[in-house]
């Protein structure tokens, strides 16, 4: 199983790297948003609970547009079928989950240093909005997985990812933006946040483990 | 979604706004502000007639309930009347139908 | 079978009787007056929109854990129910809304249990954007019951959350049975006749919904093996 997650692994990180069609759509998508955010806002600074809105909505919307590329490229180019036959399903999903979670490092990676620099956002408490933000990616990634997985066999309809998406991720959504709002401006915030969607991210990803190969093998 | 179910919507629908709407005018007005949430000057204002008649302990009897209480009983019956038909349209064609075992 | 047919039936005399007694024999509550017995009908609307969703994805689970082909068509009642579920969803928030906008002045708030019911709503959305777009694909079912599923199993965690974000401005004496400040016993029996005649109503749509589609896929296969 090791092998296989491996080499699958290595194979999507050179046909992303190839193409970058994925990571340019959501990194673009990011910077778009925040900077027209911040223009239209005229460089009025916003409070500290908006600010942490804004962050997670541009980058929920920035997942969404890159995570379900994973699977639905392999729809798309026709290698589902054989990945199907020849790798064993639990190698898949742990190939494609860290794919996923690195994928979704690095558009945290490009959206928080944009958004901490357009929208003029004065963080109070560094390390706890380092560890809120990456707890948030970790979540969203590791819920995604599967629901990319099942838009892919749905004939990777774009905005159907957003919708199956969004009523899984709103606890993630909700507890990140306070954890964040916490980061940017309370006196000494608590660590219990972060260890919800730690938790939230470690409990999804049994599940979708074990509920992968409904979706993915076929009868 | 297939028709019957469509229908289905419509008339739970029905069901849901008959049963509700009507008891709000039904409803004492005083009363339904509820321990002192959302007390608004207009409702106040509109509750000072139904005042005097409190104190006078003669709570004029309302035919509103029952008219509700109709409505919601003959919408009932419309519901009633149409899952009975189709109760017996699926069980006629369930006895047509040789099903394999 | 027959026991089910003659159990939902049961719908005939419940329904009537609890409109009766809501009206009639319950007495108005003291604070919220008339208007209260709303309840009779929004309480237990709500009730089903959360059986209808649980027995979604239980039925799900016997699905997709099924090796011997013993319930094969058990996507289809997910489906079902999560239809009538998603009516009984839409009918809670309605009434519930009006209720609200009488005793609380607004529409809508964001009470705890109007988001969970929300939450509920937008997973039927999704459940339902699902299954429409995998539409004539053999995995639907799959697919479909392994979302329900995954959805369900995340609902544990907005009742741990949702109350830590909105405050409530539910009537809880009214809904819990500890606290019975609002709730004498013929308001209280007359809730359970209501609870028992809208369960009865969700389990005989559900058993007409399920009988249609066994039909349909009796007249699918056989139209298949003339071809």
């Amino acid at each position: 199983m090791g092998n296989d997650v491996l080499r699958n692994l290595r194979k999507d990180f050179l046909v992303e790297f190839r193409s970058r069609f994925a990571l340019n759509v959501s990194a673009s998508f990011a910077a778009i948003v925040t900077i027209a955010i911040s223009l239209t806002a005229g460089g009025v600074p916003f409070s500290p609970k908006v600010q942490a809105i804004v962050l997670w909505i541009v980058i929920f919307f920035s997942a969404m547009n890159g995570l379900s590329h994973i699977f639905v490229r392999e729809e798309d180019q026709g290698t589902a079928l054989f990945l199907r036959t020849a790798v064993n399903v639990d190698s898949v999903f742990v190939s494609k989950f860290i794919f996923n979670q690195a994928f979704m490092a690095v558009i945290l990676a490009v959206v928080t240093p944009l958004y901490l620099f357009f929208l003029q956002v004065q963080v109070l408490h560094v390390a706890h909005f380092i560890f809120s933000v990456a707890a948030g990616g970790v979540s969203i990634a590791a819920a995604t997985t599967i629901l990319a997985a099942m838009v892919a066999k749905a004939g990777g309809k774009g905005s159907l990812f957003t919708i199956i998406s969004f009523p899984i991720l709103l606890p993630v959504l909700w507890i990140s933006i306070s954890s964040t709002s916490a980061a940017l401006n309370a006196p000494s915030p608590t660590g219990g946040n972060l260890l919800f969607l730690l938790a939230f991210s470690g409990f999804i990803s049994v599940i979708s483990f074990l509920l992968f190969r409904f979706v993915w093998l076929e009868d | 979604m297939r028709p019957i179910n469509i229908a289905c919507c419509i008339l739970l629908l029905l069901l849901a706004t008959g049963a509700a709407i009507p008891v709000e005018k039904a409803g004492d007005k005083s009363a339904t502000l509820a321990a002192g949430q959302c007390l608004h000057a207009q409702d106040m204002h509109k509750n000072t007639p139904a005042d005097p008649r409190e104190a006078e302990n003669k709570p004029e009897p309302s035919t509103t309930l029952y008219h509700v209480m109709g409505v919601v009983l003959f919408i009932w019956i419309g519901i009633a009347i149409f899952l009975f038909r189709l109760d017996r349209r699926v069980a006629r064609l369930e006895n047509r139908i040789p099903f394999k075992k | 079978m027959k026991i089910i047919s003659a159990a939902v039936k049961s719908v005939y005399i419940l329904m009537p009787a609890a409109i009766v007694m809501a009206f009639l024999w319950a007495p108005p509550a003291q604070v919220l007056g008339d208007s209260s017995r709303i309840m009779y009908f929004h309480v237990p609307i709500a009730w089903v929109s959360i059986l209808a969703f649980v027995v979604a994805g239980i039925v799900s689970i016997l699905f997709l854990a099924d090796r011997k082909g013993s319930f094969v068509m058990f996507d289809g009642i997910a489906y079902n129910s999560a239809v009538a579920g998603l009516v009984f969803t839409v009918l809670t928030v309605i009434t519930g809304s009006i209720w609200a906008r009488i005793s609380w002045g607004v529409f809508w708030n964001w009470d705890p249990r109007e988001t969970s019911i929300v939450i509920i709503l937008l997973i039927y959305i999704a459940y339902f954007s699902i299954q429409g777009a995998m539409a004539h694909n053999d995995n639907r079912g799959r697919i479909g019951s392994a979302y329900l599923i995954l959805a369900m199993i995340t609902l544990p965690f907005f009742a741990f959350l949702v109350p830590r974000i909105y405050p409530s401005l539910h009537p809880d004496p009214i809904i819990n049975a500890d606290r019975t400040i609002f709730l004498d016993d013929r308001m209280r029996s007359t809730l359970a006749v209501a609870i028992a005649s809208f369960t009865a109503l969700y389990c005989y749509i559900l058993h007409i919904m399920n009988r249609m589609m066994k039909l349909q896929n009796h007249i699918e296969e056989t139209s298949h093996e003339a071809d």
